[in-house]
């Protein structure tokens, strides 16, 4: 039981962690606004847990500088804010996508040596 | 009609606001705004929409106090009830050791006058294994 919390603990805190680096891959792609941000995230399964809650991640973007904003007039409605990576989001992209990749893999060999020894 | 002028929205709004109360403005008027902004794009893509479409909106974007958690642990940002409890307390502490030492200073050490010595040293105690309690707690 005790177990059960602790990962699943975990697991949250992981995918909190990592959402932001998902946010700063999809914007690098191209230009997105809040809702079209939410939707793409929500089709991976486990990403986004509540709408909402991309909101506060998104101004943490901002403050650090990362992710700017433009408007942009739109054909249904009103005008929507655009979140678009800026020079230091790109580069922070580029630095945990090379450590995500090296704990990706480190963490696969131990789990693999440990399926061979069972 | 406009997102801002639907009362569900509003209200919705209203009690986020409230939730981000110790979120620095410009978070807080950051997270509003793109909250503000999102169930307004997702009512623009419904024709006329019914009560029921605006609580499904808002049911999706989540509890306000739960956004206003997740904000709170995204910005780094600790409740401050805590603090200012202990700041009061150790207020409290200090005025009334001062009181006290004052009475014992002016006047002729008897019984009641010890009385009065040791309640600032009980008070400072407390505080001190209090403080050490709080001291300790965010680790």
């Amino acid at each position: 039981m005790h177990c059960m919390v602790a990962r699943d603990g975990l697991l949250t805190q992981m995918r909190k962690g990592a959402l932001e680096y998902c946010v700063l891959a999809l914007l690098s792609e191209r230009e997105m606004y809040g809702l079209e941000l939410v939707r793409t995230l929500a089709e991976v399964d486990g990403m986004v847990l509540s709408e909402g809650t991309l909101y506060p991640l998104l101004s943490r973007l901002r403050k650090e500088e990362l992710v700017d904003t433009t408007w942009q007039e739109s054909l249904a409605g009103p005008p929507r804010r655009y979140y678009r990576l800026t020079a230091k989001g790109r580069r922070a992209l580029a630095e945990f996508m090379t450590e995500w990749r090296r704990f990706r893999d480190a963490v696969d060999a131990l789990l693999d040596d440990e399926r061979r020894g069972l | 009609v406009t997102t801002t002028e639907n009362p569900l929205v509003r209200s919705y709004l209203a009690r986020l606001d409230d939730a981000l109360a110790n979120v620095p403005p410009e978070e807080r008027r950051q997270i509003l705004d793109g909250i503000q902004e999102h169930a307004a794009a997702a009512l623009a893509e419904i024709d006329d929409p019914t009560e029921a479409d605006v609580r499904n909106v808002l049911a999706r974007l989540g509890d306000p106090d739960a956004i206003a958690a997740d904000a709170r642990e995204r910005l780094g940002i600790t409740p401050s009830r805590s603090h200012s409890a202990t700041t009061v307390m150790l207020w409290v502490g200090a005025v009334i050791g001062v009181f006290n030492l004052l009475m014992v200073s002016t006047s002729q050490v008897g019984p009641i006058e010890f009385a009065f010595l040791a309640v600032p040293v009980v008070v400072l105690v407390v505080l001190a294994l209090g403080l050490r309690r709080h001291v300790r707690q965010p680790t």
